[in-house]
């Protein structure tokens, strides 16, 4: 449902004139005038208010009873007092009561120095205690997960903890037992609350109930300090403040970013920042003597470094990983390119788009943005999991269904957790994208669909009602990709049934709809648009043609790529087709690896390994898939021997004979801002702690023209049939990262290789649930899922242990272990 | 709460209400004189806090103190003071409810105290004489 317009109207309040939208909540509109409206349950991000907590009460001219002021809508006309004798008398009752119960535990509470229930008594309560009766007990404090501890007697009972379980992350979990005064939030099953965003809570909490078990008893508001930044975990690149304390990470709290997060973040980014002080992380420059990984100098390092890719020359392939910042990438690529000569560079895992592709994929007519995926007529998610790929967009599209009537499409392989919420979903075979885009492309026309259906592995009604819901939603249409549809041989046909599909739906582009992407990694965009691909240079200008990231591999175990540099990624973790990868790292003499673990790709083949700095310790720019650049800024130094990227890249590209100019962070970023013609007049001023979206800039004209949704589509690549055999897909789960199996606290989650399997499968092979499988030689647990599709079977990506990369077939045999 | 010489009042909202007590659902209770005033005020009192969702802070934690505050006083663990707090924790509850169900404890309770405070401070000398301990409140 498209954004409500509200027309502005004035009310008044203390005797001040005030203008607010009609229909904000009168403690929002009360701010306009700079009147503070205590709060205890409403927030907004939770949805309507449930004017449970009667901090608000406010006198309004015309009705007899006080009113809540989180409930109460303004309207034209309205007066309202919050100073009058009545209100400060309800006021300080209702403190009165909500402290009848709290425990005098400030001194010993986490919450204590930024408590709004501390706040709130100090400045609306009276200030004296009447109550001598015992209050009541709990034991405390309990581990609601390995992650929070609650302390019941704390919890004032705002019901935000529960409503965000229920209604935000809907996971259903967190419940208010018994009734009265005897409430109490638990699980509803008294199992931990573990879920993907459960974090949340503790910052929703008003009061010490909820606190964070790795951050209890760590610091005092007193002795830290809050420094912003931006997660680069996950595409997502949610706005993130990071909790110093003598120059260590102790906390990451959300930065509110309605245009990004909508203040909310996950539990790997909230929690993830243990890895960055762990003993295992890699802090100073290693380099492989006689066979064995040896902590060296700097000097060494950048000298062995330089030495081996002089000598290379040409024969450098460089891949730069996901979390790797618009500066660093753009120094690699003109290290590589220019100091080198090497023209293989490449950010993508799998396979090559065309230039005009690229463009028209992310064509700013036709880039829909975060908060359109909330408020568009009908969403389509192809091809992704969101709670795994981009989980914060995952909380968008559950509340653009819940909150403002959108329709929901899913067309994935694997089952999502957003099937419950979608009004139509299809399934096709794993590896079928291109198939199933051009079946729901003929369904849209009106055309044949049937075979095309049959090649996707796809049920013909499931496309064809998804293609009704979607034609029949209304104009606001946005489609959020995965990435990996276009990944592989026939990437690029996919990604022309995209577009057809896309300007079907959208056949007039206009702001609200269009196409979002969701990148296999949290800067994929940036990298893109700054020249990491091959064959394409900054600003997507022409380059000389190169290798992409498969061809590197195919060429360095073949012999002919004497060097590989890898820009935070292990290919042994990150990439398909590992059998290739193993034989490259092998065959190739030099492998310089920027990492943060010794994860087994580096472990066992770098020859050079500079530290990744900590992401709290980085200085540099990512661009946001919806074209929003944003800044990630340096929040603690850099630990043990480690240095800023940007600054080894330089020092590196300058030893091999290319002297860049960059002093500073920013000077790189200057040079990118000349060089990418549609970041043009963009600093890092404007960029600030809220972002830039370059779509709507001037310079957004500057962006090459796409080629066009082309009038016929190849016929697809068919899926292959199971045969007696079972399809293979994989996915990577939000836990598959190495900064989680670092990370003490959030340990507990890494996953394990399990095989999800269809019932009915299992069944015809024999294979019980949780029983040990093989699948095509890969260890895993069966793991039997309803909704499963019948013939395939899917693996995690990133289990060092087992690795799915193994299997290139896209058929396995599935056979108990 | 009416007294006998109330008895003569027409049954409709605004003249129960300006009598000090409210129509609610309609339903009337008749306590005879020997009923004690701190057992019915306990009893109703119980019957609010049992009742009550626990939603709102004003209901769920006034309907909560002023069982404990009663029971102090039915235990002789009270002192006349408390009767103050007692009626002016009726004050903070009413109208301040997201529904009735506080107001329709605070209602009563409130002008239990008022009407029958000299019952309400015997029981409080009483109850005390018999408690060994009257100034120890039970944790
Ligand atoms: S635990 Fe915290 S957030 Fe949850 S109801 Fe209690 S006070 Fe509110
Ligand atoms: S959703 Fe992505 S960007 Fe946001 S906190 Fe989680 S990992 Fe970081
Ligand atoms: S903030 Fe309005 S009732 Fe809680």
């Amino acid at each position: 449902m498209p954004r409500p317009e509200r027309k502005t109207i004035t009310f008044s309040i203390d005797g001040r004139e005030v203008e607010a939208a009609e229909g904000t909540m009168l403690v929002d509109a009360a701010k306009l005038g700079d009147v503070e409206i205590p709060v205890f349950c409403y927030e907004p991000k939770l949805g309507a208010p449930v004017g449970a907590c009667r901090m608000c009460l406010v006198e309004i001219e015309g009705i007899p009873k006080l009113q809540a002021g989180c409930a109460t809508p303004v309207k034209d006309g309205m007066v309202v007092h919050t100073q009058t004798d009545k209100v400060r008398e309800a006021q300080n009752s209702v403190v009165e009561f909500l402290l009848v119960n709290h425990p005098l535990d400030c001194p010993v509470c986490d919450k204590g120095g930024e408590c709004p229930l501390q706040d709130i008594s100090y400045g609306w309560g009276r200030g004296r205690s009447r109550m001598v009766e015992p209050k009541r007990h709990f034991e405390k404090p309990l581990a609601l997960s390995p992650l929070i501890a609650i302390d019941r007697e704390r919890c004032i009972l705002c019901y935000r903890c529960v409503r965000f379980s229920q209604e935000v992350s809907e996971d259903y979990q967190l419940v208010l037992q018994e009734r009265g005064a005897e409430s109490f939030v638990a699980t509803f099953d008294g199992h931990p609350y573990v879920a993907p965003f459960s974090g949340n809570i503790i910052e929703l909490c008003p009061v010490g109930a909820l606190t964070s078990q790795p951050y209890r008893f760590r610091a005092r508001p007193w002795d830290i300090e809050q420094s912003g930044s931006v997660c680069n975990l996950c595409p997502g690149q949610c706005n993130v403040s990071y909790t110093v304390r003598d120059d260590r990470v102790l906390r990451v709290l959300g930065r509110d970013h309605a245009e990004v997060d909508d203040g909310w973040l996950c539990d790997r980014g909230r929690f993830a920042y243990q890895a960055m002080h762990v003993d295992e992380r890699i802090t100073s420059p290693m380099v492989r003597d006689g066979g064995v990984l040896r902590e060296v100098t700097w000097e060494r390092a950048l000298e062995e470094a330089s030495k081996a890719l002089g000598r290379a020359k040409g024969g450098v392939g460089a891949i730069a990983g996901g979390s790797t910042t618009n500066e660093e990438g753009f120094l690699l690529q003109r290290m590589v390119r220019d100091a080198l000569g090497s023209p293989h560079i490449d950010s993508r895992a799998s396979g090559t788009l065309p230039v005009g592709l690229h463009a028209a994929l992310s064509a700013p007519a036709t880039q829909a943005t975060v908060p359109d995926v909330e408020f568009a007529h009908a969403v389509l998610v192809l091809d992704t999991e969101l709670v795994d790929d981009m989980p914060i967009l995952d909380l968008r599209v559950r509340k653009g269904v819940r909150r403002n009537g959108l329709k929901l499409a899913v067309a994935t392989s694997r089952p999502s957790s957003l099937d419950a919420n979608a009004a139509a979903v299809a399934r096709f075979a794993p590896g079928a994208g291109e198939a199933f885009v051009a079946a729901l492309d003929a369904a849209l026309a009106g055309g044949e669909v049937a075979a095309l259906a049959a090649a996707a592995g796809a049920e013909e009604d499931a496309v064809r009602a998804l293609a009704d819901l979607l034609r029949g939603a209304g104009e606001d249409i946005v489609i959020v990709w995965g990435e990996r549809l276009t990944h592989g041989e026939r990437g690029a046909q996919a990604a022309q049934a995209l577009l057809k599909v896309g300007s079907r739906l959208n056949p007039n582009p206009h702001p609200g709809a269009g196409l979002l992407e969701v990148p296999a990694g949290a800067n994929s965009r940036g990298l893109r648009e700054v020249g990491v691909l091959p064959g394409i240079g900054p600003g997507l200008t022409a380059a000389d043609a190169g290798l992409d990231t498969p061809g590197i591999a195919a060429a360095a175990a073949a012999g002919d790529l004497p060097a590989l540099y890898l820009l935070h990624t292990d290919p042994l973790r990150d990439l398909p087709d590992r059998a290739t990868w193993e034989a490259a790292l092998e065959r190739a003499s030099t492998v310089i690896a920027h990492g943060a673990f010794l994860t087994e790709g580096l472990r066992d083949y770098a020859t050079v390994i500079f530290p990744t700095e900590p992401p709290a310790a980085k200085e540099g720019t990512l661009t946001h898939t919806d074209g929003r650049l944003q800044r990630m800024r340096q929040a603690i130094g850099h630990p043990g021997d480690s240095r800023a990227e940007w600054q080894v890249l330089a020092e590196l590209s300058r030893r091999v004979g290319l002297d860049q100019q960059v002093l500073t962070a920013p000077m790189v970023f200057a040079q990118i801002t000349a060089a990418v013609p549609f970041y043009a007049g963009i600093t890092l001023d404007a960029i600030g702690g809220t972002g830039v979206r370059w779509p709507v800039t001037d310079a957004a004209s500057a962006w090459p023209a796409g080629d066009g949704a082309p009038i016929a589509l190849d016929a697809p690549a068919a899926a292959a049939s199971p045969n007696g055999k079972l399809r293979v897909g994989t996915f990577r789960s939000v836990w598959a990262a190495p900064e989680v199996e670092a990370s003490p606290a959030l340990k507990f989650l890494a996953p394990k290789q399990r095989a999800e399997l269809a019932p009915a499968d299992a069944e015809r092979l024999g294979i019980g649930h949780g029983e040990r499988v093989l699948v095509g030689g890969v260890p895993a647990i069966a793991h039997l899922r309803t909704g499963t599709p019948e013939g395939s079977v899917f693996l995690e990506e990133g289990i060092e242990a087992a690795p799915a990369a193994a299997i290139t077939d896209p058929l396995a045999e599935v056979t108990k272990a | 709460m009416l007294l006998p010489e109330d008895l003569d009042l027409s049954y409709d909202f605004d003249t129960m209400a300006k009598a000090g007590s409210m129509l609610g659902s309609g339903a009337i209770i008749v306590v005879d004189d020997t009923n004690k005033v701190v057992d019915v005020a306990l009893k109703l009192a119980k019957f609010y806090k049992h009742e009550s969702c626990g939603k709102c802070s004003p209901c769920r934690e006034g309907t909560n103190w002023t069982v404990k505050m009663l029971q102090r006083i039915d235990e002789g663990v009270a002192t006349p003071m408390d009767l103050d707090i007692l009626s002016s924790v009726q004050d903070q509850i009413m109208g301040n409810c997201l529904c009735v169900l506080g107001d329709a404890m605070a209602m009563p309770l409130s002008s239990m105290v008022k009407k029958f405070r000299g019952e309400f401070e015997e029981h409080i000398e009483l109850a005390r004489t018999r408690n060994p301990y009257p100034d120890e409140v039970a944790a």
